[in-house]
């Protein structure tokens, strides 16, 4: 058939059978189950035996570009926040990370929560690990309002002065200033534990970090955040992702076997 | 060539600040901290001010294209335009104002998120033409990616628990060397480079910064 | 929910991006340029947001420093101007050097210390043959990629052998990559997808895809399509 001959047509067909592979579930969704991976269960661990008035760093590392993988992280793990006695500080070092703070507040519930005594979105840190390690040294010294542009004085940052008055730091990351930046920034000379929400891509460079100990738990790409997402017991767009990663990677194998088939009986001619 | 203009001061000026941090990481002095924190500060906002060196770039780039009317001048002219509008309304409203929150979520979010999802068809299309059976190396590779593929997605431990078993294997230990062999040597190299800024060797960093050569 | 101008933009800008897997079109090299301008502007705003929160505000105040930061951050756009390009040095020094000074001095133990002592393992565990065969591996792993890496000298005799374990161990690593990368992009695509998608969103989709699509295809078929993105046939 001449639609399957050549590299281009050939290639045009995978394009419409991913298209069409992605949208089956939004039509028949099957609902799987998802088996939870260590790395996520030890990040739930470490969030709930956080003490009473903790105070966590949220880090969104990561801009449009990545909205797609970590949205369901940023949701469930923020919900999950919510419901624990812990003082939260949203914060991004990319200059287009703040607004997917206030997105995840669109889909979340801050039940008893007041913005100001319990959480707070100081918006952009700019100058990637400069900006972190300034975060860390003197926190007021580049702090001085939230992303709102209102002042800080009067919040719960008023007893946050070092990274010795963060307890837990959260860094959902896509490349640049990451977990490895808050490991050497906190980490290291503050002792502080820090928790990984990663990109499929950055999952395998955390992983020895997390074998180490250095890391205390990793959220890896979308699966990651479904799995979080049943162990909070509040399903979300990463469960239901998880029917789209079922059709998309049998298709790339169905595609990949294809491929085989045809260039070996090519070979064979 | 001037004494002040030689690059020799920004160089020994590199080493200094280099240098006050590491005594600062290494020993307890109050006064230093006091001046790595500011340093630090500052840092992040000469960093501020170097993201308008991109910006001025791509106008006169762009307006070059504009001025000279080279072939596709019209959408280097909405471009300018478009890039116009967007830091008047920038400067006005500031970066949390409707207008500014109306054209990230219009424009700049859509697009950012589509062009990086656009490399899963050109990765489809890749590894359908690229991924044979015709060698160890890439038997393995394949096999690899496989059951990788399998257990990140439900159906795979549905089909056979081994895949999730043997993906997890994979990930903590063979993987799990080589990233941390990867990262031993890129961190070694990253020490090697920074040791070389402080000794002064390697001064790439100031390209574009020295007179033009005619 | 009620579509508005907001819908109808996001699905313009998606589907001429995802026009470009057909060939390079009107829509997609638009949709290009609108990217590459607005995405810089933004940053541009957002910056100026910032030296105006920590660096004007702080010297209306009378923190007097705050002009130092500014004065450096203005010398930086002197690399526009021939005579003054030198000037440009000391902002470039000092970012550079706060840079490599904040990184560096933790870097030693964070990546490499830490990284090297959790290497260091028990080869022969007693009673667990597992974690005796997992011990090897990882250590065998770490050892031979690094000598992969290793180029000051000809892969030969024992580095030879080591190195070539390495290769093999790379190749299950670029698999296991691959895997991981392309469930972060079917991700990514989904997100796309459910925008595309949306109930209030669906018969939109399809008829603007089905517009760009017809566009482009006329265009490719009358051999427009170079010229109406400016490349000269």
């Amino acid at each position: 058939m001449s639609i399957l001959k050549g590299y281009e047509n050939q290639k045009r067909l995978v394009y419409i059978m991913l298209f069409i592979l992605v949208a089956i579930p939004y039509f028949k969704p099957i609902g799987l189950p998802v088996a939870i991976n260590d790395y996520t269960r030890d990040f739930y661990d470490t969030l709930v035996e956080m003490p009473e008035g903790s105070t966590i760093l949220v880090h969104y590392g990561f801009e449009a570009g990545a909205w797609g993988e970590l949205e369901s992280q940023c949701v469930s793990v923020a919900q999950h926040l919510m419901k624990l006695p812990v003082k939260v500080i949203f914060c991004s070092t990319w200059g287009m990370g703040p607004p997917f703070i206030e997105r995840t507040f669109d889909y979340i519930n801050v039940g008893s929560k007041v913005y100001g005594e319990d959480y707070i979105n100081i918006g952009y840190i700019p100058g990637w690990e400069t900006g972190v390690a300034a975060l860390a040294n003197d926190f007021h010294s580049i702090v001085s309002v939230d992303y709102f542009g209102d002042s800080i004085d009067g919040t719960f940052l008023d007893d946050v002065n070092d990274g010795s008055d963060i307890d837990l730091v959260i860094a959902f990351e896509c490349g640049s200033a990451g977990s490895g930046t808050f490991r050497q920034q906190y980490q290291v000379p503050f002792g502080t534990p820090v928790l990984s929400g990663a990109i499929g891509v950055i999952v395998p460079g955390v992983v020895p970090f997390y074998n180490s100990g250095h890391i205390s738990g990793i959220l890896a790409s979308v699966r990651g955040g479904a799995e979080y997402e049943i162990l909070t017991k509040n399903p979300g767009k990463g469960v239901v992702g998880t029917d789209v990663l079922t059709f998309a990677h049998v298709g790339v194998i169905i595609a990949v076997i294809i491929g085989n088939i045809i260039y070996f009986r090519e070979r064979g001619k | 060539m001037a004494w002040y203009k030689r690059r020799e001061i920004s160089m020994g000026l590199t080493s200094l600040v280099i240098l006050i941090f590491l005594i600062d990481f290494n020993l307890d002095i109050p006064t230093l901290k006091a001046v790595t924190n500011n340093l630090t500060t500052w840092g992040t906002v000469i960093g501020a001010f170097a993201i308008g060196l991109g910006y001025i770039n791509m106008y006169q780039h762009y307006g070059r294209k504009v001025q000279r009317k080279t072939p596709g001048w019209p959408y280097a002219l909405w471009l300018v335009i478009a890039t116009t509008v967007v830091t008047l309304v920038g400067a006005w409203q500031g970066r949390t104002g409707d207008l500014m929150t109306f054209f990230y979520d219009s424009f700049v979010g859509p697009l950012d998120a589509t062009f990086y999802s656009i490399a899963i068809f050109y990765m489809a299309s890749a590894a359908y033409r690229a991924f044979k059976f015709r060698s160890v190396e890439s038997t393995i590779l394949l096999t690899c990616a496989f059951i990788m593929l399998l257990k990140n997605a439900p159906i795979g431990e549905v089909i056979w628990p081994g895949f999730g078993t043997i993906g997890t294997w994979l990930m903590n230990y063979p993987v799990m060397g080589v990233s941390r062999g990867i990262t031993l040597s890129t961190t070694l190299g990253s020490v090697a480079l920074g040791l070389r800024v402080l000794l002064g060797k390697e001064y790439s960093y100031l390209a574009g910064t020295g007179e033009r050569k005619e | 929910m009620a579509f508005g101008l907001t819908d109808l933009l996001i699905i313009v800008c998606t589907l001429s991006i995802y026009s470009l897997l057909y060939k390079n079109n009107p829509f997609s090299v638009w949709a290009e340029h609108t990217f590459v301008g607005m995405a810089q502007a933004y940053a541009f705003a957002i910056a100026l947001d910032y030296i105006r929160d920590y660096a004007i505000t702080p010297l209306s105040k009378g923190n007097y420093w705050a002009i130092i930061p500014v004065i450096l951050g203005l010398m930086t756009y002197f690399r526009f101007v021939d005579s003054f390009r030198w000037l440009a040095r000391f902002p470039v020094a000092l970012s550079i050097a706060v840079g490599m000074g904040v990184s560096l001095r933790a870097m030693i133990q964070a990546q490499f210390l830490s990284q090297i002592s959790a290497t260091i393992l028990p080869l022969f565990v007693g009673g667990d043959m597992m974690a005796t065969f997992g011990n090897i591996v990882i250590v065998l792993a770490v050892v031979t990629s690094i000598t992969f890496f290793y180029f000051s000298k000809p892969h030969e005799g024992a580095l030879g052998a080591g190195s070539k374990i390495g290769y093999y161990f790379l190749y299950i690593a670029f698999g296991v990559y691959f895997g991981n990368v392309y469930m972060g992009r079917v991700a990514l695509f989904n997100g796309r997808m459910g925008d595309l998608l949306a109930p209030e969103r669906l018969y939109v989709s399809i008829l603007v895809a089905a517009v760009i699509l017809a566009t482009v295809y006329i265009l490719d078929k009358k051999k427009l399509l170079a010229k109406s993105i400016g490349y000269e046939s």
